[in-house]
């Protein structure tokens, strides 16, 4: 029997589509660039790592200088990861740089590398950030954004059914493993240092009826950096503030920096790669900013300079010996804490960053 | 390849014009060239001819040449700073215009001030804005008050003006050329002079405050 020579059906329409994505061939006119990339523009890349040396290889980035009114930002890095102008200028100023993984302080404008420090976990095998119940318990997590999810990363979703009588039931998201990709991130924040107000508190009599005094004054614990600079951590946390009155007893005050989020890189592995799978060259890093450009700073307002009478914290009776109800006692104190907490946000010297 | 060569005849074996219509296919192929992006998409292929690329220009955008240093056209509270020309030995204004904002009747070059590369600290130094405002906190002669001027630190010459610097310069290592320079200011900006008295009179925390406009 004469053979027939056939062409698989696969083949066949593989070559169509070949053909249908090259053809038709539509032009167009792209954006004008401009040579220009902003201030705090990132820069991740990978650096491989040396068997012969023992050293593994690392997620590091560099980062467009920015400035603080007008002034340069340092970032902490290693002497292994600074560039020649930083041994210059450290050489001149006599500080040791022998041990290439101590960690001084270099400006941006002298290009150093930055490590990529902790990561958190943003999907699959994350950590909660809450919980809700209602007959099972809920955590919540931080949401992988969308952008990710159309890349492939799976959300975390982590129920808890059952109780301990019962027995607890743990119910993980559904994913398919061989495609699911997993999303690591960290924050890389600007920081400023400033003077914050302070309370002393003069414990009184209380036989008197003085509880204790307090007295507001300006300082800083010490180690005060002149200059702005970036910190590198896996997740952002603003400063608290002192909202409530019981913040002044639990020791918030005001806090002896400003802080402001500059970006957040983001990692994403390769599809099917385990939770807990470490950084390495396959990953993608992402940048996520929220400042395009050099910032201003300065504190919302300069305190008063004119002096304020101590805050006496004092019971409604004199003598408090017939001062026994907790009830009586809240009530001023409550009213003299939210008079404290007034003066200390009028007088504080927090400040703001703003750009355009 | 020439079209008529992945043509068959009646009669011809089909392997080999199969063979010839997928190297046909795979010739296909566009490939970019300088400027060019090529994205493949399963309805097509996207060329995207890129125009040539232009520099960013933006409000006190500070260059420096072996002349010396020029500022392009940009305003504090509306006003444009003046520059000491080099060549005129006079003020001048940064947009190339006389006092009045009027262009001049024959074109001038653009005014470039010197720099004198011993003004600096530790290898950098700055082109800064100088404003000195009157008592009522306002820019009354920019010829005068609202200047362009070099200065080895962000803080100015601490002389009681307000100063914000435009650009930051690194010089090389031996100290007679400029290596790398980094701009500061993008936007025109705005100043406002914050003066604090306390209840004795006495003026505590005067402030500067510029803001990117």
């Amino acid at each position: 029997m004469k053979n027939i020579p056939l062409i698989r059906h696969e083949s066949w329409n593989s070559l169509v589509d070949t053909i249908s994505r090259r053809l038709p061939l539509r032009f167009e006119v792209g954006p004008n660039p401009r040579k220009w990339s902003h201030p705090w523009k990132i820069s991740p890349f990978w650096e491989a790592g040396d068997e012969e040396k023992g050293t593994k290889g690392q997620w590091l980035f560099k980062i467009k200088p920015g400035f603080v009114n007008g002034v340069e930002v340092t970032v902490p890095t290693r002497v292994k990861h600074t560039a020649e102008r930083t041994i210059t200028r450290l050489s001149e100023a006599k500080e040791d740089i022998k041990d290439p993984e101590r960690m001084v302080d270099a400006f941006l404008t002298e290009w150093p590398r930055v490590e990529i420090g902790p990561t958190r976990v943003i999907g699959t095998g994350a950590d909660p950030s809450g919980t809700s119940s209602g007959g099972n318990i809920k955590l919540s997590y931080e949401p992988v954004p969308k952008f990710f999810a159309d890349l492939g990363v799976t959300s975390a979703n982590t129920q808890i059914s059952g109780n301990i009588n019962s027995g607890i039931t743990f119910i993980d998201g559904q994913e398919d493993a061989k495609k699911a990709r997993r999303l690591r991130a960290c924050d890389v924040s600007l920081w400023k240092d400033r003077p914050s107000a302070k309370f002393e508190v003069d414990p009184g009599n209380i036989l008197a009826g003085i509880v204790g005094s307090i007295y507001i004054t300006y300082s800083h614990l010490g180690g005060m950096k002149k200059h702005p600079y970036l910190r590198v951590s896996s997740k952002f946390v603003p400063p608290p503030e002192p909202e409530s009155p019981m913040a002044l007893l639990e020791g918030i005050t005001d806090p002896e920096y400003d802080l402001t989020k500059i970006a957040t890189i983001f990692l994403v592995s390769q599809p099917g790669a385990e939770p807990a799978a470490p950084l390495d060259s396959s990953w993608t890093p992402y940048v996520e900013y929220n400042q395009f450009w050099n910032l201003a700073h300065s504190p919302q307002s300069i305190p008063d300079s004119t002096p304020i009478d101590p805050i006496r914290l004092t019971t409604g009776l004199a003598g408090g010996l017939a001062d026994i109800l907790i009830s009586t006692l809240l009530a001023p104190l409550n009213a003299q804490l939210n008079n404290a907490l007034q003066i200390l946000k009028s007088r504080n010297m927090s400040g703001r960053f703003w750009s355009l | 390849m020439n079209i008529q060569e992945i043509k068959v005849q009646k009669g011809e074996k089909i392997q080999p014009a199969w063979e010839r219509l997928v190297r046909w296919v795979d010739k296909l192929k566009v490939v970019p060239g300088e400027g060019v992006k090529v994205r493949e998409t399963p309805k097509g292929t996207i060329v995207t001819v890129i125009k040539d690329s232009k520099p960013y220009r933006h409000p006190f955008k500070a260059g420096v040449s072996e002349s010396g240093a020029s500022v392009s056209a940009g305003t504090v509270n509306g006003q444009t700073p003046y520059i000491l020309d080099v060549v005129t030995k006079n003020w001048r204004r940064i947009d190339n215009r006389d006092d009045d904002g009027n262009k001049f009747d024959v074109e001038k070059p653009p005014p470039t001030m010197k720099l004198d590369l011993k003004n600096q600290e530790g290898g950098k130094f700055y082109i800064s804005l100088r404003v000195k405002p009157n008592d009522a906190g306002t820019i009354k002669d920019p010829k005068t008050d609202l200047r362009i001027v070099q200065s080895p630190t962000a803080d100015g010459l601490k002389d009681g003006a307000g100063y914000y610097p435009l650009a930051l310069f690194y010089l090389n290592a031996a100290g007679t050329a400029v290596e790398e320079s980094f701009q500061i200011v993008h936007h025109n900006m705005r100043y406002l002079y914050q003066a604090r008295k306390s209840t004795e009179g006495e003026t505590t925390g005067n402030r500067h405050l510029f803001f990117p406009v």
